[in-house]
This record gives C-alpha cells, sequence and structure tokens, in this order.
C-alpha cells in the first residue's frame, strides 16, 4: 500500500510509462504531456483521507485514462480505441518491460552508440521536436518510409538496452 | 483495408503503431488497427513497446538537452585552453595573451544557461535583447517590469522586484528578495527544477505557469497550469501547489494550507500580498452554504409586502443559463424587518463582499462582478424614504433601516455598469453572495442586537442586456434564483443564491471568501 506522498513519487518516476498510455489514447504528444501533469493534480489533491492506493501503477491508468477523455470531449475530438481494446491494454502496460522502462542511463548509452544517421533521426524528432512531416522533408524520404525507419530505430535501441541489461546481470 | 501483420512484419506493424501515436492514421486504417489490437495479443505488445519507447527516447533527450547546451560551453572552454597551450609550446606570447582573453572573456560574451531581456518597461537599463549573465542583480522600481526568456522558451516576468539572477550548475534559479515574478516554465530536464527562492520559501518548478509574490509580510504562490513544489525554509515543511491553487507562507509556521484560486483571481492575491495584506481564504463549506441557501425554508416571515421575489418561504432557482439573445446578469439583494416588525432600535447592518459568478462549462467559475460593500435604495413600492446607506473606510458598507419595517434592495457599485456581460452558451450556472452582520448603531446606547429581527436574502436575474431600464412589469428580467431569507446575527454570515444542483456544486464549489 502506497501512502500519498510514496504515491506522488512513484507517479513522478513513472512519467514516460504514464506518458506512453496517454500518447495511446490521446494521439497527441503535448496533450499527452498535459494531461499527465493533470494527474499530478488530482494525486496531489488525493483526500488523505481515501482508502490507500493498493496498486500504483493501476491506478495512474485509470486516473489518466478519465482525464485523457476528459480532455478529447474538451477538445471535441474523437476517442479513437474503445474502451474494451483499453481494457485489455491495460492488462499489457501493467506487464513489466525492462527495456521499455529501462533506466534514462542505459538508454542514453545506446543513443550515443548509434550510428550518425540513426542518431540524427534522435535529434530531429526527439532532441529539437520536429513533427514528422518536418522530419521526412529533412531526411529526404517519405512519411511512411520514416515511420519504417523509426520503428527499426526503436528495435534497435530496446535491443541495446536489454543486452546492456543483460550484461549487468539485471 | 490491410494492415501489417504483427506477427509476420512486426516492424511494419510498430511503424503503423507509431503512426497512431502522433494521430496520423486515416479513418480505415485507424478502424483495422482497433480491430487487429482487439484481437491479437502480439499487437497489443508492439504497441505498448512502440508507445513505451517513443516515450522514454523522450524523456531521455528532455534530461540530455540540458547537459548538452553546458557540454557545448564545456567543449568551447576547452577548445581555448589547447590554443594556449599550443601558444605556450611555441612561446609567442602575444597569442598566449589572446588564448587568455578567450578564455577570461567568453563567458561574458555568451553563456547559454542565460536568459535574455525580451521587453522591459520603467528599467533603461535592461535594454531589450541583452543577455543576463549568472548572478546579476536586479532592482526595479514601483513601476518598471522586465520580461526575460530562456532558450528553452521559459520566461519570467520581473515586476517591482529586487533579487539575484543565478544560473548555478545548470539549473535556473532566481533569488526574490521582494516583489513579483509571474512566471511561464517549460519543461525542465529531470532533478534540475527551476528554482524561485524568497527569504521564506523555495519554489521548484518542473514546467508551469505560476505567481510568486515576496510580500512585506508573506511570500505567495499562484499556480495557473502544472505543479510547483514549494518548500518553507524556516522548518523544510513543503507543499505541492496544483493549477488553480494558491498559498501563502510567513514566518510564523503553521499548517501550509493549499486553497483553490477562481479563474481570474490570480490579480487580487498578488495585489493584496504585495500590499502587505493577507488574502481572504475561500469558505471551506462553500457548498454546503450554497445548497442549503437553495433548500431550506427561509427563517422568518419578511414584515410588509415584498415585491420582485414572489412567495417567500420557499428558495428557488430558474434556468441554468440567459435566455436566447439575453446577454447580461446580476446580482441583488434585500435587507428587512422580519414580521411583524423589528423590535430592536440601536442596530445597522454591515455588509461586505458582494460578488457574482457564472459557472462555465469547463467547471470553472468566473466572477462577474464584485464590490466590497454595496449601494442601495427603499423598496420600491412603499413611500420614498432616504436609506441610510454609507460606506466605511474599507469599502464596505454600513446600512441603517429607516422604519421598523425597514426594506432595502441592495446591489454592486463599485464597478460600472451594475449588470455584467455574460456569453449564455458558456454559462452552466450562476451564483452570487454577500456577507452581513448587525451591529450597534451607538456604542453608548443599550445593546439590543439580541432581539433584533432583520433579515437578508440574495438573488440575481438576466437582462438582455447592460443598459435597459427594468421594467415595472418585470418583462425584461427573468430570476435565475432568489435564496432563502435568513435571519442577521452579530457573527458575519454568508447570504447566498445559485442556480446550480448541489451535485454540482459539491464537485465546484462557488470560491465564497471568508471576511
Amino acid at each position: 500500500m502506497a501512502t500519498d506522498a510514496d504515491l506522488l513519487h512513484r507517479l513522478l518516476a513513472r512519467r514516460a510509462w504514464l506518458i506512453a498510455w496517454l500518447r495511446v489514447i490521446l494521439r497527441d504528444r503535448e496533450l499527452a504531456e498535459d494531461v499527465f501533469q493533470e494527474v499530478c493534480v488530482a494525486v496531489a489533491r488525493r483526500d488523505a483521507a481515501a482508502d490507500p492506493v493498493r496498486n500504483p501503477d493501476g491506478y495512474f491508468l485509470t486516473v489518466g485514462r478519465h482525464l485523457a477523455f476528459a480532455a478529447l470531449r474538451d477538445r471535441a475530438r474523437r476517442q479513437e480505441l474503445p474502451e474494451a481494446v483499453l481494457d485489455v491494454l491495460a492488462e499489457d502496460w501493467l506487464r513489466p518491460d525492462p527495456a521499455a522502462d529501462a533506466r534514462l542511463d542505459a538508454l542514453r548509452h545506446c543513443i550515443a552508440r548509434l550510428p550518425a544517421k540513426s542518431r540524427r533521426l534522435v535529434d530531429l524528432r526527439y532532441q529539437e521536436g520536429h513533427p514528422m512531416e518536418e522530419v521526412a522533408a529533412m531526411v529526404g524520404v517519405t512519411a511512411g518510409s520514416l515511420y519504417v525507419l523509426y520503428s527499426r530505430l526503436h528495435k534497435a535501441l530496446r535491443d541495446c538496452v536489454t543486452r546492456g541489461l543483460a550484461a549487468e546481470g539485471g | 483495408m490491410s494492415i501489417p501483420d504483427p506477427v509476420a512484419d512486426a516492424d511494419g506493424f510498430c511503424a503503423l503503431a507509431l503512426r497512431h501515436l502522433c494521430g496520423d492514421l486515416a479513418a480505415d486504417e485507424a478502424v483495422a488497427f482497433t480491430a487487429c489490437l482487439a484481437s491479437s495479443p502480439e499487437a497489443r505488445r508492439l504497441l505498448a513497446l512502440t508507445a513505451r519507447m517513443d516515450a522514454a527516447l523522450q524523456e531521455s533527450c528532455a534530461a540530455d538537452a540540458s547537459e548538452r547546451r553546458l557540454e557545448q560551453r564545456s567543449g568551447v572552454m576547452q577548445r581555448a585552453l589547447f590554443q594556449r597551450r599550443i601558444a605556450r609550446w611555441a612561446a609567442w606570447g602575444v597569442a598566449a595573451v589572446l588564448a587568455a582573453a578567450v578564455v577570461v572573456l567568453w563567458p561574458a560574451r555568451t553563456h547559454p544557461a542565460a536568459p535574455r531581456v525580451v521587453a522591459a518597461t520603467g528599467a533603461t537599463d535592461w535594454t531589450v535583447g541583452r543577455q543576463v549573465l549568472p548572478d546579476t542583480p536586479f532592482r526595479l522600481a514601483a513601476d518598471a517590469a522586465v520580461t526575460l526568456a530562456y532558450a528553452d522558451g521559459t520566461e519570467l516576468t520581473l515586476t517591482a522586484a529586487t533579487g539575484r539572477i543565478a544560473t548555478g550548475s545548470g539549473a535556473k534559479t532566481i533569488h526574490l528578495d521582494q516583489g513579483h515574478v509571474a512566471a511561464s516554465v517549460a519543461a525542465q530536464p529531470a532533478g534540475r527544477p527551476l528554482r524561485l527562492r524568497t527569504a521564506r520559501s523555495v519554489v521548484e518548478v518542473l514546467g508551469t505557469r505560476l505567481h510568486l509574490v515576496a510580500g512585506p509580510r508573506q511570500d505567495l504562490v499562484v499556480t495557473t497550469a502544472g505543479l510547483v513544489r514549494l518548500v518553507r525554509r524556516a522548518d523544510g515543511a513543503t507543499a505541492q501547489v496544483g493549477a488553480g491553487a494558491w498559498l501563502t507562507t510567513d514566518a510564523t509556521g503553521g499548517p501550509l494550507q493549499v486553497r483553490p484560486c477562481m479563474v481570474g483571481d490570480e490579480a487580487r492575491l498578488v495585489e493584496e500580498v504585495l500590499a502587505g495584506g493577507r488574502p481572504q481564504a475561500p469558505a471551506p463549506d462553500a457548498a454546503r452554504l450554497f445548497a442549503e441557501d437553495m433548500a431550506m425554508p427561509s427563517a422568518l416571515r419578511p414584515a410588509g409586502p415584498v415585491t420582485g421575489v414572489g412567495g417567500w418561504i420557499t428558495p428557488r432557482s430558474g434556468p441554468p443559463s440567459a435566455p436566447a439573445g439575453w446577454g447580461a446578469a446580476g446580482v441583488w439583494g434585500r435587507i428587512c424587518a422580519a414580521a411583524p416588525a423589528n423590535p430592536a432600535r440601536n442596530v445597522r447592518v454591515e455588509i461586505r463582499d458582494l460578488r457574482l459568478w457564472c459557472l462555465e462549462r469547463d467547471g470553472a467559475w468566473r466572477q462577474l462582478g464584485a464590490d466590497p460593500g454595496c449601494d442601495g435604495r427603499d423598496d420600491p413600492v412603499r413611500p420614498a424614504r432616504s436609506v441610510d446607506l454609507r460606506r466605511l473606510a474599507d469599502g464596505t458598507s454600513s446600512l441603517g433601516l429607516p422604519e421598523v419595517d425597514g426594506h432595502i434592495v441592495i446591489w454592486p457599485a463599485a464597478r460600472a455598469p451594475v449588470r455584467s456581460v455574460i456569453r449564455p452558451a458558456a454559462v452552466t450556472g450562476m451564483a452570487a453572495a454577500f456577507w452581513a452582520r448587525l451591529v450597534p448603531a451607538d456604542a453608548a446606547q443599550p445593546d439590543d442586537l439580541d432581539i433584533a429581527g432583520i433579515l437578508a436574502v440574495c438573488g440575481g436575474s438576466f437582462y438582455p442586456d447592460t443598459r435597459q431600464a427594468l421594467k415595472a412589469d418585470f418583462s425584461n428580467s427573468a430570476e435565475w434564483a432568489v435564496g432563502r431569507f435568513k435571519r442577521l446575527g452579530r457573527d458575519w454570515q454568508a447570504v447566498t443564491a445559485c442556480s446550480v444542483d448541489p451535485a454540482v456544486l459539491a464537485r465546484h464549489p462557488p470560491p465564497l471568501l471568508i471576511p
């Protein structure tokens, strides 16, 4: 069982994990950041007299999901994934994934070892924040090809982190 | 519509998942993608992997950005040092001097983590475009303001403030001795929040919009977006201040109480703390007060005929927003004797904080009008009598009932027009309130407040606009609510009216402030 202070601490530590969940629902990177802030506020304002949270990650997913739905409603945007699909997805989300939840230092180590072309892809999208269509124009590929390049980049980084964790015995 | 099979073509499916995350799927692709997620565990696994790696990369790069700027500076320094070594080896004294000059002067020319001035008013020595180097002190006059922008988009506006700007170890830090800082803070690297330090508090910000005031008696933090953490330096007590909330700290200790802040109320809080005052706190039981005033019967019957409020026993509420084509709302109150007559002679009524709000669709209460006291007149159906209504030094009002059956209508007058413009489509409910209490008219005379029978009621109406005179048949006004008649006593008492359901009130209590 987590106290309210523990809960907020854990939420901040699970930032990337929860933002990923919010992006699946919202399909918008900036909106996901905004809703994450709202989740922080909801957790910070949680009634201290309320029942303790037994499953913090499940609690974050539920609160995030409700706030994401509200954000979509406020902006008159469509909810793409039905609730039933989100229910089964939530089960996947609660399953630990060492590579996806890797420590930032492990990921940074792998990014530093990327070839120049891949490193440029990381910089353009994640460091400089260009939208995909701009990155495609800068790199000189179609948008469809660019998404494939990024999916391969993700896989390479995931493999690198997994190898690194295995080497550490982690 | 066919999409890549998650088992046979994992790369293709992950690319599709990434397009989903970017909101870039066509309608038919989205349908097929959703169906695949519903039926395929592998599809769900790949979506989870893609989303989590994408977010982790973003997090990693955000944390890296600040360090990279410092590394760039460090690289410049290292190159300069190398040049100096070459010069020494060549015994070329002039080159050595130049290299040393580069090393010495470089930090003064540019500093990647330092902000620049983007706007300045009343501060002639703060030229726009100038870079503000670490440990720069500032001392702005009462009418001066300077806006600083950092490379990451963070903006700070300093008003009538003194202090020092620091950028130690890559974290942005402002030491505020006194004055006001309004901040819009971009996401900061993990572990390096922007810090605003006063003599009493440290406020840590990871990415948000806020106001910080170092006032003569206390500090104030108002958060308008995001979340900040405040540490009281005296005892290390901490509090999280989320969006739509405020907190004050002083040297006396005691619990740190985070209070809700209504939309548009930040300026009032900032002004009050800058002036050395203590901001009024919201009533903790506002939802109950408003709900009871619209549910409980009136305390006593008012004396004489009561015009304009119809039946007096039961409160009532009208439509949540104005009729089609109408665009104004107002608040009014009545102070009157209880039937059959008020027996007390040595009594006056004090009235303060007459306010009108509307509840908008986003769940926020917006203040439409406010008066520290009120204006008023005798009831129009009675013979015209003068009203003994005067303003006190603090803006509140003091009212003497002219007769034992006195009946006075009050309304806000501090801000013209008396009626406020509303956007009916955005409004889901209305509320209004004022505070009232009885005081002896003459302290030298016997105190008969305990036998006083004086009532107060609050109500409000919609109008077509802010200018039309009220018609005698009330055809150009429509009540949005009339609360119950409450008996006044020695203590301040809230007199309220609203057109919002109790369940909604519980979720969104009106921002009633305690006197």
